[in-house]
C-alpha cells in the first residue's frame, strides 16, 4: 500500500453568487487572486496534486466549482457524480449566503445522492474575512460554527481567497475528509480502471 | 392581469408588472414548442409582442428613466415581482431569489465585466472620470476604484439596464450570464433606452436560457445532442460510453451563446448571422417561392444556428474526443478552453454545412 500510488478525490464547491468559490479554487490551485473572475457558467474545475503529510501517496484533488444562482442546480446533478466532499462557502458579510448554507447542503444531498447520507464529508468556509478590515461582517464565527456543529459537525474555516487566509489549512482538511469517505478495498484498486469498472461506479449500482 | 393597482407607492406597481405580464404570458406560449412548427408561431408571436411593447413602451420609457437614474425606484416592486416568481416557479421546495439578491449580483458582475469592447466603442472609451463616477454614485455602484473611467462607466450601464430588465421581466429577474449578453449591446448603443429595449429583443428567446425550470436549456442540449447523434454516431457512441451524452459539456457555449468562447468582434459577427437566420424566418423567406430557387446552393434559414455551430465546434475536435478523452469531465475541459481558439467563420461554415446536410432529419 505504501506506494506511489495515485487517488483522485473530487470536491465540488457550493455557495451563492459572488461568494467567492472560484477565487477561493484559483488561490489553492494557482495561488493568485484576481477581482476579474467571471461568474462562473455551469461548472469549471481545475486539479491539483496535493501531499497530505501522513499519508504516503500523492492525491490529485479535482475542485469543481459551481454556478451560484439555485436556478442551475438541477441540472448541477451531471457535476456533482462520484464527488467525494463538497465545500460550502458564505460570504462572513452577507447575511442570506450563510443562510443559504442549509439549502445548498440539502440540495447537495439530494441532487448527489451519495451511499452514506448521514455521514457525507462537508465542509463550511466563510469567506472574505479581510473586507474592510472585518467591519462589515454580517455573520459573526459563533453563530457559523453553531450551525456546523449542529449539522454532524462540519469543519468550520474562516478564509480570506484575496489574501490566502487558511486556504491551504482549508483545503488540507476538505483531502482528508473526502479520504475518509473512501472505503478501504479503493486503495487496492489496479492502476489502471477499465470502463466498465467506472461507468458501474457512477451509477453506484456494483454489490 | 394585474392586481397590484392599489398600492399607494405610485404609478411604477402599474405600468411595469403589466409590461412582463404581457411578455411572460406571450412567452409561455411559445416555451413548450420544440418542432419546426414553431416558425409559424413564432412569427404571431413578433407581431403580437411588438404591439404589447408599444402600447406599453411610453409608460415604461418613464419608468426606465426614473429607474435608470435613481435605481432605488425599484424597492417598491419587490414584492409583487416575488410573488410572481413563486407562482410561476411553481416548485414550492425552490426558494425564490429576492430583488436585493439580483440588485446585489447585478453589481458584482458589472464591476467584473472586462474591457474587450473598449477598443470597439471609442465615444464611451473616452467618457470623463467626473461623468463615470457620477453615473457610478447615481445606479449606486460599489467597489470599483480598481477601474478606468470608461469601465466604470460601462458597469454603471450595465447596472441600470439589467436593473431595469428585472423589473420588467420578473419572472426571469437576474442570472448570471445576462450581463454577458447586455455588455456587447451595450458597448455598441450609446442610449441607455435603446440599449435597454435592443436588449429586451435580445432576450425575447434567449430568457429561456434563464428559466427557472430549465426547459430552455434542456431542450437546446438535447438539439445539440440530436445533431451529434444525427451526424456523427461514432461519435455519439462514444459521448454514450463515457455518459455525456446529454451534452453538459457544451453548457456554458448554450446559456451565453458562445459570448466566453469568442472574442468580442467574433461575437457580434455570430450573433448577428443568427439574429439574420432568425429574422429570415419570422419574414417567412425559408418557405417563400424565391428560396426554393436559390436552397439548392444555400442552407435554409433556422432558429437554431447556435446550436449547429456549437455542435459543429465539438465535431470539430471529435478525433480528439473519440481518441484521448475517456471523460465527460476531459471533453468539458476541452470546451471550457476553446476560448481564444475558434474560428468564427469556420465555425459558421461547418454549422451552415451542417444545416445544409441534416437538418431535414433533425
Amino acid at each position: 500500500m505504501a506506494s506511489r500510488r495515485r487517488m483522485l478525490l473530487k470536491v465540488i464547491i457550493l455557495g451563492d453568487s459572488g461568494v467567492g468559490k472560484t477565487s477561493i479554487m484559483n488561490q489553492f490551485v494557482n495561488r493568485k487572486f484576481s477581482n476579474q473572475y467571471k461568474a462562473t457558467i455551469g461548472a469549471d474545475f481545475l486539479t491539483k496534486e496535493v501531499q497530505v503529510d501522513d499519508m504516503l501517496f500523492t492525491l490529485q484533488v479535482q475542485i469543481w466549482d459551481t454556478a451560484g444562482q439555485e436556478r442551475f442546480q438541477s441540472l448541477g446533478v451531471a457535476f456533482y457524480r462520484g464527488a467525494d466532499c463538497c465545500v460550502l462557502v458564505y460570504d462572513v458579510n452577507v447575511m442570506k449566503s450563510f443562510e443559504n448554507l442549509n439549502n445548498w447542503r440539502e440540495e447537495f444531498l439530494i441532487q448527489a445522492n451519495p451511499s452514506d447520507l448521514e455521514n457525507f464529508p462537508f465542509v463550511v468556509l466563510g469567506n472574505k474575512i479581510d473586507v474592510d478590515g472585518g467591519s462589515s461582517r454580517m455573520v459573526s464565527e459563533k453563530k457559523a460554527k453553531t450551525w456546523c456543529a449542529s449539522k454532524g459537525n462540519i469543519p468550520y474555516f474562516e478564509t480570506s481567497a484575496k489574501e490566502g487566509f487558511n486556504v491551504e489549512a482549508a483545503f488540507q482538511c476538505i483531502a482528508r475528509n473526502a479520504l475518509k469517505d473512501e472505503p478501504e478495498e479503493e486503495l487496492y484498486l489496479p492502476e489502471t480502471i477499465d470502463r466498465a469498472t467506472n461507468r458501474q461506479r457512477s451509477t453506484g449500482c456494483e454489490c | 392581469m394585474n392586481t397590484d393597482s392599489k398600492d399607494s407607492d405610485g404609478h411604477i406597481n402599474h405600468t411595469v408588472p403589466c409590461a412582463s405580464d404581457s411578455l411572460v404570458s406571450e412567452d409561455d406560449g411559445e416555451s413548450g414548442i420544440t418542432s419546426v412548427d414553431a416558425d409559424a408561431d413564432l412569427d404571431a408571436n413578433a407581431n403580437e409582442s411588438v404591439i404589447i411593447t408599444e402600447s406599453s413602451e411610453s409608460d415604461v420609457d418613464d419608468e426606465l428613466k426614473s429607474t435608470l437614474a435613481l435605481p432605488v425606484v425599484a424597492e417598491p416592486e419587490k414584492h409583487s415581482s416575488n410573488d410572481s416568481c413563486v407562482s410561476d416557479a411553481g416548485d414550492n421546495k425552490k426558494v425564490v431569489e429576492d430583488f436585493d439578491t439580483w440588485q446585489r449580483i447585478i453589481r458584482l458582475d458589472a464591476v467584473r465585466t472586462n474591457g474587450e469592447w473598449i477598443p470597439f466603442s471609442p465615444v464611451q472609451a473616452a467618457v470623463s472620470d467626473g461623468k463615470a463616477r457620477q453615473l457610478a454614485e447615481e445606479v449606486g455602484l460599489k467597489d470599483y476604484d480598481h477601474l478606468e473611467p470608461c469601465r466604470i462607466f460601462h458597469a454603471a450601464r450595465l447596472v441600470a439596464v439589467l436593473e431595469a430588465y428585472a423589473i420588467y421581466d420578473p419572472e426571469i429577474g437576474y442570472c448570471q450570464g445576462m450581463s454577458d449578453l447586455c455588455s456587447p449591446i451595450i458597448a455598441v448603443m450609446e442610449e441607455d433606452h435603446d440599449a435597454f429595449w435592443c436588449f429586451v429583443g435580445f432576450m425575447r428567446k434567449a430568457r429561456h436560457n434563464f428559466r427557472l425550470d430549465e426547459v430552455g436549456i434542456r431542450r437546446q442540449l438535447n438539439l445539440v445532442s440530436k445533431i451529434i447523434k444525427v451526424k456523427d454516431s461514432h461519435l455519439f457512441r462514444h459521448l454514450e460510453m463515457l455518459q455525456a451524452e446529454d451534452c453538459f459539456f457544451v453548457y456554458r457555449m448554450v446559456v451565453v451563446l458562445f459570448r466566453r468562447e469568442l472574442t468580442f468582434e467574433q461575437t457580434l459577427c455570430l450573433w448577428e448571422v443568427i439574429w439574420a437566420d432568425q429574422a429570415a424566418i419570422r419574414a417567412g423567406i425559408g418557405k417563400s417561392a424565391a428560396w426554393g430557387r436559390i436552397r439548392l446552393r444555400a442552407p435554409p434559414p433556422t432558429d437554431d444556428l447556435l446550436l449547429y455551430a456549437i455542435a459543429a465546434s465539438v465535431l470539430q475536435r471529435r478525433k480528439l474526443i473519440i481518441e484521448k478523452y475517456s471523460s465527460m469531465d476531459e471533453i468539458l475541459r476541452e470546451c471550457n478552453s476553446m476560448a481564444g481558439h475558434l474560428d468564427v467563420w469556420k465555425l459558421l461554415d461547418d454549422a451552415h454545412g451542417l444545416v445544409m446536410s441534416i437538418h431535414d432529419r433533425i
